[in-house]
C-alpha cells in the first residue's frame, strides 16, 4: 500500500478532497491530509486527517510572537515541525504532496527527512507519479539547515527510542510543549527569569491537570506579580493560558495574560524594537479575543466585564499609539441636489445583509451603489486578508500601508458621496487609514465584531455615524470600546437588518403547533443544545413535539472548547432523532416553503444581533420562543429590547411554560400565530427598516 | 528546382500530440503545405514538455500527413516543474520571487518572460537541421515569439525566407485592446526586425490585422487574416434535433477564465435553473484543459466546478479531439466563454457554429467573436458577465434548444460552413507558396 501524505496551507473545497482521494485511492494508496484550515473535509475517504490550527492551541506565547511576520509557507512548516503526528505521518510516507504552492516549503523540507519518499506540487503531478511508478531522484534535497526554534522550552529528558540522526530529529528538541509537565517540578527556580516562568508556571498547570483548578488559580495569583521582568509575566500567564485554551477551557485569568502580554509588547516597544513589539500585541489580541473563548462558548468573558476588557486595552501605550486618531481635514459634504446619491459599499466578501438594502436604495432613492471588496485593492489586498501584522508595523514605522491605502482609495472616495463599511472589520479599518475628504462614513457593525480586535484599531474620528444593527450591541460595544462612545465618539443610530418578510407569509401545512425549529444553528452562538433540552422537557409533556434543524449542522472541527460542546451535541441529537423527535433537514434553498410546517421558531441563541430567522419565522406565523440571550442579560438592553417581551424566556423552565401555553389548542396557536406575523410584518419588513435605514445612512 | 523538392521548416510549438488551444491550427498548417507538395519538417518541443502543461492527445497524430517529418526538441519549462526534490530551497520558501527571478533570466536571452530562454538550442537545432538537409521556407507559429530568433538567423545567415503566422500578434493587447508595449522596448524591436524580414505575416483576425498594417504602413502587403475555422471531423454529419427536457449544455475549450469569472456565470447558471422551468434539472458539462503544472489538479477554478455539482455541473477534464463529435451529438446548447474582446475570437466559436447548436455567450459585447455570432441564427446575444442578462439569455437559449425548428438548425449549420478551416488554410498556403516560388 503506497501512503501518501498530503499537505495544504488553507481551506479548500470537500469536492476537490473527494476527487483527489478517490483517485489516488484507485490508485492503491491511502491518502491523509495535513491542513492548517480549522475546518477538515468530513467524510472523503482519508486515512488520516490533521488540523494544524487544531494542533497547535495549547502552544506557548513565543510559538505565537515567532509566527506573527513570518510567510505563510515558513509559518506553515513551523507548525508542521512542531507537530508529532504529521512528523511520523511524513516519515512513512511513500509520496509527499504540496496541494497549493505555500505548502511547498514543509513538504520539501519533511523530504530531507524521508529519502525514499516521492515529493510533489499539486495533486495531478501526485497521481502522475502514482501512474508512471516513479521512484525519488537519486540526487536528495539538499539538507535544510535547521531552524532553531527561538525562546521555545527544551523538552525534559524523557526517554526516546534510537532513531536516526536527521533534521526532525533535532527539531523534536526544540519543541516546545503542548501542555506542560503534570509533575510538579521539585528543583528550585533558577535565577534566569525566562526559566522560571517556564517552571513557576508548570506548577500551575500542574495542579489544573491534577483537577486542583482552586488551588491553580491561587497559585497563579500569589506568583503572578512576582515576576518583575514584563516577558517572563507574559510567559508565566500566556502558558497557563495555552494550557486551558488547549484542554478546551477559557482560562479564568485571560484578561491577566492578556494585560501581562500587553506589558511585554509595551517594553519592546519603549525598547524601540517594533516588529517583536506588534508580534506580542498581536498574541494579546489573540488571547483576549479568542474565537474559543467567544465564540465556541455559552459564556463570554467580554460580555460578562467589557469594561475589564476596555481598561487592559487602554492600558497599553503600543495599543494606544497604534488607536491614535488621525481625524479629517473637512467634514462631510451636504449630499447633492441635482441627482441621485453615490454610495460606495466597503465590504470584505459578505454582502447578504446589505444587497436587499442596495436595490432599494437604487429603486428607490436612485442611489448609484458600488461595492469595493479586497479584490478591488490589488496589491495592498493582503492588509485586509491576513496582513496585519505588517498593517500594524507599518502605522507605528514607515506608515506606507497608509500611502498604499490612499493611492487604491481615493478615486472612490473622490466618487462616493457616502461609503458604508458594512461590518467593522478589517476593510473598515482599512478605509479608516485615509482622511475621507467629502465623503460621509457610516460604519455597520452587526455583531460579530464587537468581540474581535477591529472596533478597537479602528479611527472612529473618521467615522461620521456607527450603526449597530441593535440596541443591546451598541451598549455593549460602547462599553468595551469606550472611544465609541456617546461622549468620544462618533454618532450612533440602530436599524435593523432590511430584509423582505412578505415571502415568508404562506399559509401553513395542518397540525403544525408542536413542530418546534431552529434556521441556522451550526454555530455555538446559537446553542442548539438549549433547545433539545427544552425539546427534552416539553416532550415529558407531550411526545408530540419534535424540532426541525434547517441549515448547515455542527462542523466536525474547531477549537478545543468547541469540540467539547460539539461532542454532547452529537450524542445528545442522536438519542433525540432515534425517537423521531429530531430531523436534521440540511441546508434549504426555499425557507418560506420550509417554514410552512413550522409552528414555533426557537431562538435559543447566547448572542445575536436581532436574529433575522426568529423575524423571518414570525412572519410566516410561527410563534416566536426566544431566550434571553445570555451574552446581553446583564445589560439594559438585548432579546427583551428586541422583541416583545411575553416572546422572551429567562429559563427553561419559562421556554416550557410558553410552548405549552401558546400551543395548548390549535385556536389558541393560531390566534398566537396571527398576533406574530403582523407583529413581524409591521414592525420589521422591509417596507418599515428599508427607509429607517436610508435616512440613517444618507444623513 | 521542382515544386516536390521544395522543403519547408514549421515551427510550431504545440503541434500533436500536445493539446493546446492552437494546436488543431498547427495541424491544418502543417497539412496545408504537404497537401501543397511541400517537404514538410515539424519542429515542436518533446511530450514530457506537453505533459508538464496541458497533456496530450495522441488521437491528433492520426491525422497528421504521415509524410511530415516531426522533430522534437527535449525542452522543458522549469516553471512547470512538479517534482519538490529538484527545487532549490529558495524556490520552495519563495515561489513567487524565484518564478520573478527566472523570467528575468530568460529575459537576457530573448525577450519573452517563459521562452526567452530557449533561444539558444532553438537556433543550434534549427542550424543543425539546416545543415543536414536546406530549407526553402520557414514558417514561424508564435506563441512562443523566441521562435522568431532561429528563423531570423537562418534568414540572416543563410538567406533563407521566412513567413510568421503570429495568430494573435506581439505587439497588440488581444485581451484590454490597444499597444500591449511600449514602442523602444526589445519586444517591439524584434517584431520590427522580424516583420521586415519575412515575406508574409499572417493573423486570425481583421482587428489585428489592422493593428498591423497602421503599425507598419510600409509593410501593410505584407500581412494577411488567416482566420481559424472548424473542422468537418469535429462536428456531427447531420444537425441536431429539437431538444427535450432536461437539457445539457456544454463548453468545451481551454479553461482559462480567473475564479470570479466562472463565479458569476455560475450564479447566474443557477439563478437560471431557479427561474426557468426548463432549466430546472439541466445539466452543465465542462470540458478542456483546466491548469497547467503543479496548479492542475488543484486550482480555485476547479474547486468552484466542483462544488456546483449539486447544480447540475459536471467539470469532465480535457476531450481528445477524434470525440468531440460524440460530445456535440448528447449536447442541446453550447455556452461560448472567452476572454479579450475586440481583438480577440477564438478558434472554437467556428466549431460551434459548425454544430447547429443553441449558443449562449459570455464576453464582451465589442468582440470579434460577436461579429461573427451576430449572423448566427441560433445566438441568444451577448450582454457581458451582467447577472440581469445571462440569467436571461439562459432561458432563452433553452428556449432555442426545444423549440427551434430543423430549418433553424439546418440554417445555422449552412451559415457557418463558410468558416471550414481546410479552404481557409489552403488557400494562404497556395499564396504563400507562390510568394516564395
Amino acid at each position: 500500500m503506497t501512503r501518501v501524505l498530503l499537505l495544504s496551507s488553507k481551506r479548500r473545497s470537500t469536492r476537490l478532497y473527494a476527487e483527489a482521494v478517490e483517485e489516488l485511492r484507485a490508485l492503491g494508496a491511502e491518502v491523509r491530509l495535513v491542513t492548517m484550515s480549522r475546518t477538515v473535509p468530513p467524510e472523503v475517504g482519508l486515512d488520516g486527517v490533521r488540523s494544524l490550527w487544531s494542533a497547535s492551541e495549547g502552544y506557548e506565547p513565543d510559538f505565537w510572537r515567532s509566527t506573527a511576520f513570518a510567510p505563510v509557507a515558513r509559518r506553515m512548516w513551523t507548525y508542521v515541525k512542531h507537530d508529532e503526528w504529521t512528523l511520523e505521518q511524513a516519515r512513512q510516507a511513500d509520496l509527499l504532496v504540496a496541494v497549493d504552492p505555500s505548502a511547498i516549503y514543509a513538504v520539501w523540507q519533511l523530504a530531507s527527512t524521508n529519502p525514499a519518499a516521492l515529493a510533489r506540487s499539486g495533486v495531478y503531478a501526485a497521481l502522475r507519479a502514482l501512474r508512471e511508478g516513479a521512484t525519488p531522484e537519486s540526487v536528495p534535497v539538499p539538507t535544510p539547515v535547521p531552524v532553531p526554534v527561538a525562546g521555545t522550552v527544551p523538552d525534559q529528558p524523557t526517554p526516546e527510542p534510537p532513531r536516526r540522526q536527521g533534521l526532525l530529529v533535532s527539531l523534536r528538541a526544540a519543541r516546545p510543549r503542548r501542555r506542560a509537565a503534570v509533575v510538579v517540578p521539585e528543583a528550585p527556580a533558577p535565577p534566569e527569569p525566562g526559566a522560571r516562568a517556564r517552571t513557576e508556571s508548570a506548577r500551575v498547570v500542574a495542579l489544573l491537570a491534577a483537577g486542583s483548578r482552586t488551588e491553580a488559580l491561587a497559585l497563579q495569583d500569589r506568583l503572578g506579580p512576582t515576576f518583575k521582568n514584563r516577558r517572563a509575566r507574559a510567559d508565566f500567564h500566556g502558558i497557563v493560558a495555552a494550557y486551558e485554551l488547549g484542554s478546551g477551557r477559557t482560562p479564568p485569568r485571560l484578561l491577566e495574560a492578556a494585560r501581562a502580554e500587553l506589558g511585554h509588547a509595551d517594553a519592546q516597544w519603549e525598547a524601540g524594537r517594533t516588529k517583536p513589539a506588534v508580534a506580542s500585541y498581536l498574541q494579546a489580541v489573540r488571547l483576549l479575543f479568542y474565537p474559543g473563548v467567544h465564540f465556541d462558548s455559552v459564556a463570554s468573558p467580554l460580555s460578562a466585564d467589557p469594561h475589564g476588557f476596555a481598561s487592559v486595552l487602554a492600558d497599553s501605550a503600543l495599543h494606544r499609539a497604534l488607536s491614535v486618531p488621525r481625524g479629517r481635514a473637512r467634514p462631510a459634504a451636504a449630499l447633492p441636489t441635482d441627482r441621485g446619491p453615490r454610495v460606495l459599499v466597503v465590504v470584505n466578501g459578505n454582502t447578504n445583509f446589505v444587497s436587499e438594502f442596495a436595490s432599494r436604495l437604487h429603486a428607490e432613492r436612485g442611489a448609484e451603489v458600488r461595492y469595493l471588496t479586497p479584490e478591488d485593492l490589488g496589491g495592498a489586498a493582503h492588509y485586509v486578508r491576513d496582513g496585519t501584522p505588517r498593517l500594524l508595523h507599518s502605522l507605528l514605522t514607515d506608515e506606507l500601508v497608509r500611502e498604499e491605502a490612499e493611492e487604491v482609495l481615493r478615486p472612490h472616495l473622490d466618487w462616493a458621496d457616502v461609503v458604508l463599511a458594512e461590518w467593522c472589520t478589517s476593510m473598515a479599518l482599512f478605509l479608516t487609514l485615509v482622511d475621507p475628504g467629502d465623503a460621509r462614513v457610516v460604519v455597520r457593525l452587526h455583531s460579530f465584531e464587537g468581540w474581535t480586535k477591529w472596533p478597537h484599531l479602528l479611527d472612529v474620528s473618521r467615522v461620521d455615524e456607527v450603526v449597530y444593527v441593535g440596541e443591546h450591541l451598541r451598549e455593549l460595544v460602547e462599553a468595551v470600546v469606550p472611544r465609541m462612545g456617546p461622549e468620544d465618539g462618533p454618532v450612533s443610530a440602530v436599524a435593523n437588518n432590511v430584509v423582505d418578510l412578505r415571502r415568508f407569509e404562506l399559509p401553513k401545512h395542518p397540525d403544525v403547533r408542536h413542530t418546534l425549529a431552529m434556521v441556522g444553528y451550526a454555530g455555538v452562538a446559537k446553542d442548539v443544545r438549549w433547545t433539545l433540552e427544552l425539546l427534552r422537557r416539553l416532550r415529558a409533556h407531550d411526545s408530540r413535539y419534535r424540532l426541525l434543524l434547517f441549515g448547515e449542522d455542527l462542523p466536525e472541527t474547531g477549537t478545543a472548547i468547541y469540540r467539547e460542546y460539539e461532542r454532547h451535541y452529537r450524542s445528545e441529537v442522536a438519542e433525540l432523532e432515534a425517537l423521531g423527535a429530531v430531523e436534521r433537514r440540511g441546508r434549504t434553498v426555499d425557507v418560506p416553503e420550509a417554514l410552512r410546517e413550522v409552528g414555533v421558531i426557537v431562538s435559543s441563541s447566547v448572542r445575536e444581533s436581532e436574529h433575522m430567522a426568529v423575524k423571518e419565522g414570525a412572519a410566516s406565523g410561527a410563534v416566536a420562543l426566544v431566550r434571553d440571550w445570555p451574552f446581553f442579560e446583564q445589560q439594559q438592553c438585548g432579546a427583551r429590547t428586541t422583541y416583545p417581551a411575553s416572546w422572551v424566556v429567562g429559563s427553561l423552565d419559562e421556554a416550557v411554560e410558553r410552548v405549552l401555553a401558546v400551543t395548548a389548542d390549535e385556536q389558541v396557536w393560531s390566534q398566537e400565530s396571527a398576533v406574530a406575523s403582523g407583529t413581524a410584518l409591521t414592525s420589521w419588513d422591509a417596507d418599515v427598516t428599508a427607509p429607517h435605514l436610508a435616512r440613517v445612512l444618507l444623513g | 528546382m521542382s515544386r516536390s523538392s521544395r522543403r519547408l521548416l514549421f515551427l510550431a510549438f504545440g503541434f500533436p500530440p500536445a493539446l493546446k488551444s492552437s494546436t488543431y491550427r498547427l495541424l491544418a498548417i502543417a497539412n496545408g503545405f504537404a497537401a501543397d507538395g511541400w517537404d514538410v519538417t515539424v519542429v515542436n518541443a518533446a511530450r514530457p514538455l506537453w505533459e508538464d502543461e496541458f497533456g496530450l492527445d495522441e488521437s491528433l497524430l492520426a491525422v497528421v500527413d504521415p509524410a511530415i517529418r516531426i522533430v522534437e526538441l527535449p525542452l522543458r519549462r522549469a516553471d512547470l516543474e512538479t517534482d519538490i526534490r529538484a527545487f532549490s530551497e529558495e524556490r520552495a520558501l519563495h515561489p513567487g520571487r524565484w518564478l520573478r527571478q527566472w523570467r528575468e533570466q530568460n529575459l537576457e536571452s530573448f525577450p519573452e518572460p517563459t521562452f526567452g530562454g530557449w533561444r539558444d538550442e532553438l537556433e543550434t537545432a534549427v542550424l543543425a537541421l539546416h545543415d543536414e538537409t536546406p530549407f526553402d521556407l520557414v514558417v514561424v507559429s508564435c506563441v512562443p515569439y523566441v521562435l522568431l530568433a532561429p528563423a531570423l538567423r537562418l534568414h540572416e545567415e543563410h538567406g533563407v525566407p521566412f513567413a510568421v503566422d503570429f495568430r494573435d500578434g506581439w505587439t497588440v493587447d488581444v485581451i484590454n485592446g490597444g499597444t500591449a508595449v511600449e514602442d523602444d522596448s526589445p519586444e517591439a524591436q524584434w517584431e520590427r526586425r522580424a516583420l521586415e524580414a519575412a515575406v508574409s505575416l499572417w493573423v486570425v483576425n481583421d482587428p489585428i490585422a489592422g493593428h498591423y498594417r497602421a503599425r507598419y504602413p510600409e509593410l501593410a502587403d505584407k500581412v494577411r487574416v488567416v482566420r481559424n475555422g472548424f473542422d468537418r471531423a469535429s462536428v456531427p454529419d447531420l444537425a441536431p434535433s429539437a431538444a427535450t427536457a432536461p437539457l445539457c449544455f456544454g463548453y468545451v475549450g481551454t479553461i482559462n477564465f480567473k475564479p470570479d469569472f466562472v463565479r458569476a456565470v455560475l450564479d447566474s447558471w443557477r439563478a437560471a435553473r431557479e427561474s426557468s422551468p426548463l432549466l430546472r434539472d439541466a445539466r452543465w458539462e465542462w470540458r478542456g484543459n483546466l491548469g497547467a503544472g503543479a496548479s492542475r489538479g488543484s486550482s480555485t477554478v476547479l474547486e468552484l466546478l466542483l462544488d456546483a455539482e449539486d447544480d447540475g455541473v459536471v467539470y469532465g477534464g480535457p476531450v481528445p479531439k477524434n470525440e468531440l463529435v460524440d460530445l456535440y451529438r448528447r449536447w442541446d446548447a453550447l455556452t461560448f466563454m472567452v476572454i479579450g474582446g475586440a481583438f480577440m475570437t477564438s478558434g472554437k466559436v467556428y466549431e460551434y457554429m459548425a454544430t447547429g447548436l443553441p449558443i449562449l455567450s459570455v464576453h464582451e459585447v465589442e468582440h470579434d467573436a460577436s461579429t461573427l455570432l451576430e449572423g448566427y441564427p441560433l445566438w441568444s446575444g451577448v450582454g457581458d458577465v451582467d447577472p440581469g442578462f445571462l440569467e436571461q439569455a439562459w432561458a432563452r437559449t433553452a428556449e432555442l434548444a426545444v423549440a427551434s425548428t430543423d430549418a433553424d438548425r439546418s440554417a445555422a449549420r449552412a451559415y457557418a460552413d463558410r468558416y471550414e478551416r481546410v479552404g481557409t488554410v489552403a488557400s494562404a498556403v497556395q499564396a504563400l507558396s507562390e510568394r516564395v516560388r
